[in-house]
């Protein structure tokens, strides 16, 4: 599984791309759809919400080897994570997501910034760009921008307070992974030579830090008025008592649940980062894939009502 | 759906920490009523004519325990007279939080629709929702959800009703505060003794009711026995410290005033902790979890060998504190409870004794298990319950109480006949024995059965093969088939066949489920308990003759010398010629008039089979002996009518030798295979001082056994002779094969040490009877993906599943064999007690300090015979330990002794009737005489002079 050349657009692909243990129990470390050579013939497409046809090629790489991290098995809290009358710790259901807030346009200074809350997980994203590139000219691409992103959290985003210095593993990681998944949906070839800057800061972490981040992002591109193929949704998915839950909690996360981090284009269905650090039998992906797609389209409804009301409001303060 | 977050502290090791958790609060939450209009549920649990027929309540209505209530009352609850009950979330968190096996009796109810017990999720309901207040306790707190849970119920049930015939709730709780408070917000509310009191068709479920802790004092004398139980935080401070240590009490069966406490210490190094006295057994009661803390050294003492039964009720406080010789080697730490970390409280099966005061409710009762001490229970019914097999549950017990406290849960018919000592045993042993559920028997294969193409595809066809089986007589559950041929290249085809269950048996139905939690079928003397049900056990998955059947084969190619050229496993269909038994199978080989393709085929494996023998037995396999007695029946009354001990043929060896070669190969594949995830079985090395009983026995008829590896034991006990003495070596078996360790399944991702230590393989499993155990099943399954001819499922590979699994099978094979020896001494009781007296001679196999234990070969039946009585004079005991000898008077008794002994079945305690042996010779001098009218309490041993 060292090759670029598979074409990944629906879950068989995907699970013939998987690697099988021997065990036939897989562990996807970290699976991206990226837009490498691809869309260079494809005309400038609207604000946003342009979409690909299916046509197009995609390539795919197993960009990043993490470190294998053993799940957890044992719920270490001991906490009944789903009940038999199908409550979840905090009275969701399976496949309920956690309530979404969103604001976009937080910062006047910057190109774009959005601020999102998904439960009691806090995000704030800023872009700034296209601009040309900063520092070493040499980064430059002829065809197409270079997106930036830095990742952090704020020191008082946990239970207890932790001074977090920049660059250390787990931000760097994180980093790359949103670099990754919005090389894959923004329309980088339209701003040759230039660069786009993606900062998100995690204000409050309660479980899934990754989605909230790509959710937050997702709205400050859009505010910035880069175009983008699609949003990108992101959700997390965890699998307990044979059955999908959707966007964990922290307290979930942490009960010794094999999660799966999901990024989807929705309109066209296409998978932008497929991440999951756990063992799992073959067998469940499908289900949970399934289960996580299906809460980024929820997810995906959600910032859409946010950026038509937005731009609402937008429309009639300018008074068009 | 509304939303609302609520913030909850917690505190975690030491430290103080704030955790926030979201809370979402629904509207979607139905109430689960029949009779309710308002609610858009799909399915209702609660009935409409909810009726309990009670002097209380005389309309219908649902009950809502609270908390303690369903902790102490669970066996009311779990009567079928008990239905409609509303279990509210807040409730079962509760349970869950406080006892794990009242919590798991909860969800067995819950699940039962019969029960109709419905959950209402009251703590995300938005109108049942309440946050702590100020002030407020815990405890406070979730008494008051309960209560307005239970109002809303009543104001919902008011509003919604569609045809007003006026459903009530009621709520049960013992907490008198919480019944005020209640009461004031107009709630109807009773005691839940008041409640069971009244129901009208049910006088018996009072019987049944815990006492609870305001009544206790009336039980017992006012005098503190006991010394208070610390509470858990200073437990866990003191096993932190290292001042206490944490670890599974353990009674002694001999001795009512002796227990150990085994400590898991880090790694391998556990200790075992002795403790001696009432005041330092302190209430903990057999296999639960205690903290004790160790004595001083000066206090440290040598287990006493002398075996103790609690006969007298007062009696408990002259406890041998005998001069112990200070024996350095011997001493074992010793210790006190000082609290207990959990209970492992079950319901024991025993007998009532009545008490002897004519109308008193309070009884004592004797569990069969004789770690567990007497109960306490107050019943009305004593009188029909007498001579009964009763069982009874321990509620609680009080520290200025000599007894626990408990209540009667039911009868299980009257003593002594055999379903009812069936019932106690299977009970007693934890074994799983009720009928199949229908969920379970949906799930096998419709009849008539027969073999189609689509099963052939993955399959060889074996049919043409001369197949056949060897077993016992009189087994239907045939798991196993043989076959040898000569191959052209003149090496051998060996065959073994093995029935196909998990053909039959898919992963996690219902089916697979319930043989997984049975793990093996239990043999008891004319009864059998099936791991799976008959259809399977006994017709399509048994290889029986001319019939086809589905089989997994492995196929050895072997030269002559029985080396193994190639092995190859597939799964198969094969139609065996012949089921014969181990005689008939031995018959054919030695008439040599018969030639057919079977018996020829018979003779290839015998050859072979005593090579792989030979082999194996240089490697350092252990022979050892136990004796197994078979019982003739009666065919009408299932009576014993003889008894005789096994007898073992060649045949017996030919089949065991293939079948360990079959598992052993199988072992390596799956384990080549899956090496994270292979089912194995493992037989640890005993520790060195395992062996000293052995070695000091040996020693006095000057024999040297050496015990540094199995293949020096092995061969220092086929050296072991003494003249005159032809009974000496299997005598020196049996010891030996008490010295060893269990066997125990394990999963080859949690182990490193593979060896089985009795075989001398460096790798075992079992793969050969999958129609009685389970692990056969487990690793079919796997070798089945090792070759491609089934896939996978998420638990098979689940390594810390599959550990969890291993831990039943070690567990409820342990107990079946546990049953099996329980059912072997009952039956031997009965025929001893339609022989009568009888004179047998036996030899001593073991010496304690009061007592020899006497083996006798023609019954292999063990017994004690005691020299000290209660109340009697007793003869002057000497006991050496070095020996170990015991003198009495004159006469020295050493192991290995010939002795003749009377046998009979002293029935003066119908609970554990017992065979009794008394000395004949040697003779003491002064003699012992067996006197039948000898007061029931003294042991029959009497002094004549």
């Amino acid at each position: 599984m060292n090759s670029v050349a598979a074409l990944c657009l629906n879950i068989p692909d995907i699970k013939r791309c998987i690697q099988t243990e021997e065990d036939r129990t897989v562990t996807v470390r970290t699976l991206l759809l990226l837009s490498l050579w691809s869309c260079r013939s494809s005309s400038p497409g609207g604000a946003f919400g342009y979409v690909h046809s299916a046509a197009d090629t995609w390539g795919v790489a197993l960009a990043v080897r993490l470190p294998f991290i053993r799940s957890l098995r044992k719920n270490m809290a001991g906490l009944e994570l789903l009940s038999d009358q199908g409550y979840r710790l905090d009275g969701r259901k399976a496949a309920e997501l956690r309530k979404v807030q969103a604001r976009m346009g937080v910062f006047a200074q910057a190109d774009g910034s959005a601020y999102l809350e998904q439960g009691n997980t806090k995000a704030l994203a800023v872009v700034y760009g296209p601009h040309e590139i900063r520092g070493s000219r040499s980064r430059a691409l002829h065809d197409r921008a270079v997106i930036n992103c830095q990742y952090s959290m704020a020191t008082f985003s946990t239970a207890e307070r932790k001074r977090r210095p920049h660059g250390d593993r787990k931000s760097t990681e994180m980093s790359l992974h949103l670099k990754q998944t919005f090389e894959a949906a923004v329309m980088t070839q339209l701003y040759p030579r230039s660069q786009i800057d993606i900062y998100v800061k995690i204000l409050q972490s309660d479980g899934g830090n990754y989605s909230v981040c790509v959710n937050a992002a997702t709205l400050a591109v859009i505010d910035a008025g880069i175009p983008m193929r699609d949003y990108v949704c992101a959700c997390t998915v965890g699998f307990v008592d044979e059955t999908p839950l959707a966007d964990l909690c922290y307290a979930e996360e942490s009960g010794g649940v094999s999660s799966l981090a999901l990024a989807l284009l929705p309109r066209g269905g296409q998978i932008a980062l497929l991440q999951m650090d756990a063992r799992l039998h073959q067998d469940h992906l499908e289900a949970l894939i399934e289960a996580a797609m299906t809460a980024c389209k929820g997810v995906s409804k959600v910032l859409d009502e946010v950026v038509r009301q937005h731009l609402q409001e937008v429309s009639s303060l300018t008074g068009e | 759906m509304l939303k609302s977050k609520t913030f909850v502290k917690k505190t975690r090791s030491g430290g103080v920490m704030k955790i926030v958790r979201e809370h979402y609060l629904r509207d979607d939450i139905w109430c689960g009523s029949e009779a309710c209009s308002g609610c858009k549920q799909e399915s209702t649990v609660l009935q409409t004519d909810a009726c309990m027929e009670s002097s209380l309540c005389s309309y219908p209505h649902y009950l809502v325990p609270d908390t303690n209530v369903v902790l102490h009352q669970i066996d009311v609850l779990e009567d079928p007279v008990i239905r409609n009950v509303i279990i509210l979330q807040t409730v079962l968190q509760e349970v869950r939080h406080r006892s794990a096996p009242v919590y798991k009796r909860l969800k067995d109810v819950l699940h039962e629709k019969e029960k109709h017990f419905y959950t209402f999720t009251n703590e995300h309901h938005r109108e049942t929702f309440i946050d702590r207040e100020p002030g407020e306790s815990a405890n406070d707190r979730n008494d008051r959800a309960i209560r307005v849970a239970a109002k809303w119920y009543s104001q919902h049930l008011k509003t919604f009703e569609c045809d007003k015939d006026g459903l009530k709730v009621v709520l049960l709780t013992n907490d008198q505060g919480n019944k005020q408070k209640a009461e004031e917000s107009g709630l109807l509310v009773y005691k839940c003794e008041e409640y069971i009191k009244s129901l009208i068709a049910n006088p018996e479920l009072v019987d049944r009711l815990a006492l609870s802790n305001d009544d206790k004092n009336e039980i017992g004398s006012s005098k503190v026995l006991f010394p208070e139980h610390l509470p858990l935080s200073r437990i866990q401070a003191g096993i932190k410290c290292g001042s206490f240590l944490q670890g599974t009490f353990r009674a002694s069966r001999d001795n009512y005033l002796e227990a150990t406490v085994f400590v898991q210490g880090e790694g391998d190094d556990s200790t075992e902790v002795l403790l001696q006295g009432l005041q330092n057994l302190n209430r903990a009661v057999h296999q639960d979890v205690v903290a004790v803390q160790l004595l001083p050294r000066s206090q440290w003492v040598a287990p006493s060998s002398v075996v103790l039964q609690d006969e007298g009720a007062a009696k408990d406080d002259d406890v041998e504190e005998e001069e112990e010789e200070k024996n350095l080697e011997q001493m074992k730490p010793t210790g006190k409870v000082v609290g207990i970390i959990k209970r492992n409280w079950r319901p024991f099966c025993g007998m009532l004794n009545v008490s002897q005061i004519k109308e008193s409710t309070r009884h004592l009762f004797t569990p069969a298990d004789r770690r567990v001490p007497r109960i306490r229970i107050e019943t009305r019914q004593a009188s029909t319950l007498a001579g009964h097999r009763i069982m009874v549950a321990i509620d609680g017990w009080p520290k200025d109480s000599r007894y626990p406290n408990g209540h009667f849960v039911r009868s299980l018919g009257s003593a002594g006949e055999k379903d009812t000592e069936q019932e106690v045993l299977l009970l007693e042993h934890d074994v799983p024995h009720q009928a199949f559920s229908q969920a379970v028997l949906s799930f096998l294969p419709k009849m008539p059965w027969a073999i189609t193409p689509e099963d052939m595809v993955r399959r060889e066809d074996l049919r043409h093969l001369s197949v056949c089986s060897v077993d016992p007589p009189g087994c239907t559950d045939i798991d196993d088939a043989l076959h040898c041929r000569e191959l052209e290249n003149g090496n051998l085809e060996v065959g073994v066949h093995i029935a196909d269950v998990s053909h039959f048996i898919r992963p996690s139905n219902a089916l697979d489920k319930e043989a997984a939690s049975r793990g093996t079928t239990v043999y008891l003397c004319g009864k059998r308990i099936d791991m799976v049900p008959e259809l399977l056990s006994s017709n399509l998955c048994s290889l029986r003759s001319n019939v086809e059947r589905f089989a997994f084969s492995c196929i050895w190619e072997m030269n002559h010398k029985a080396e193994v050229l190639k092995t190859r496993f597939t799964k198969s269909a094969i139609n065996s010629k012949a089921s014969l038994t181990y005689a008939e199978a031995q018959m054919r080989i030695d008439d040599t008039n018969m030639n057919d393709e079977i018996t020829k085929s018979l003779r290839g494996l015998n050859k072979l089979a005593k090579t792989l023998k030979r082999q194996r037995i240089d490697k350092g396999a252990l022979t050892l002996s136990s004796l197994e007695v078979r019982f003739h029946m009666d065919s009408e009354t299932h009576d014993p009518i003889d008894l005789q001990t096994k007898e073992l043929m060649e045949t017996n060896s030919m089949v065991e030798e293939f079948m360990l070669l079959a598992n052993i190969s199988v072992a390596q594949k799956i384990y080549d295979e899956f090496s994270e995830c292979a089912l194995l079985r493992k037989h640890p090395a005993p520790p060195p001082s395992n062996y000293d009983i052995l070695l000091k026995a040996a020693k006095s008829k000057d024999v040297e056994i050496h015990t540094d590896s199995a293949k020096a034991l092995a061969d220092s006990l086929d050296g072991a002779k003494v003249d005159g003495f032809p009974y000496f070596n299997t005598l020196l078996r049996i010891l030996a094969t008490r010295c060893m360790m269990q066997a125990v399944y394990f999963c080859s991702g949690m182990d490193s040490d593979f060896h089985h230590y009795g075989l001398a393989s460096p790798i075992y499993t079992h793969f050969t009877s999958p129609i009685r155990r389970y692990a056969d099943i487990i690793v079919h399954r796997l070798l089945a993906v090792a070759i491609g001819a089934d896939s996978t499922y998420p638990d098979l590979m689940d390594k810390h599943k599959q550990s969890a699994l291993c831990n039943n099978l070690n567990y409820r094979h342990k107990m079946s064999q546990y049953a099996q020896r329980a059912s072997v001494a009952f039956h031997t009781q009965l025929f001893f007690k339609s022989r009568g007296i009888l004179n047998e001679e036996g030899y001593v196999l073991f010496v304690r300090k009061n007592a020899i234990i006497v083996l006798i070969p023609k019954f292999g039946l063990e017994g004690t015979v005691f020299f000290d009585t209660k109340g009697k004079t007793v003869p002057n005991l000497v006991f050496d330990e070095e020996g170990p000898t015991l003198s009495v008077e004159q006469h020295i008794f050493c192991i290995f002794d010939k002795v003749k002994v009377t046998i009979t079945l002293d029935d003066s305690n119908v609970q554990h009737q017992k065979i009794r042996m008394s000395l004949i010779e040697p003779v003491v001098r002064t003699q012992f005489n067996y006197s039948p009218d000898a007061e029931p309490q003294a042991k029959k041993l009497k002094l004549d002079n």
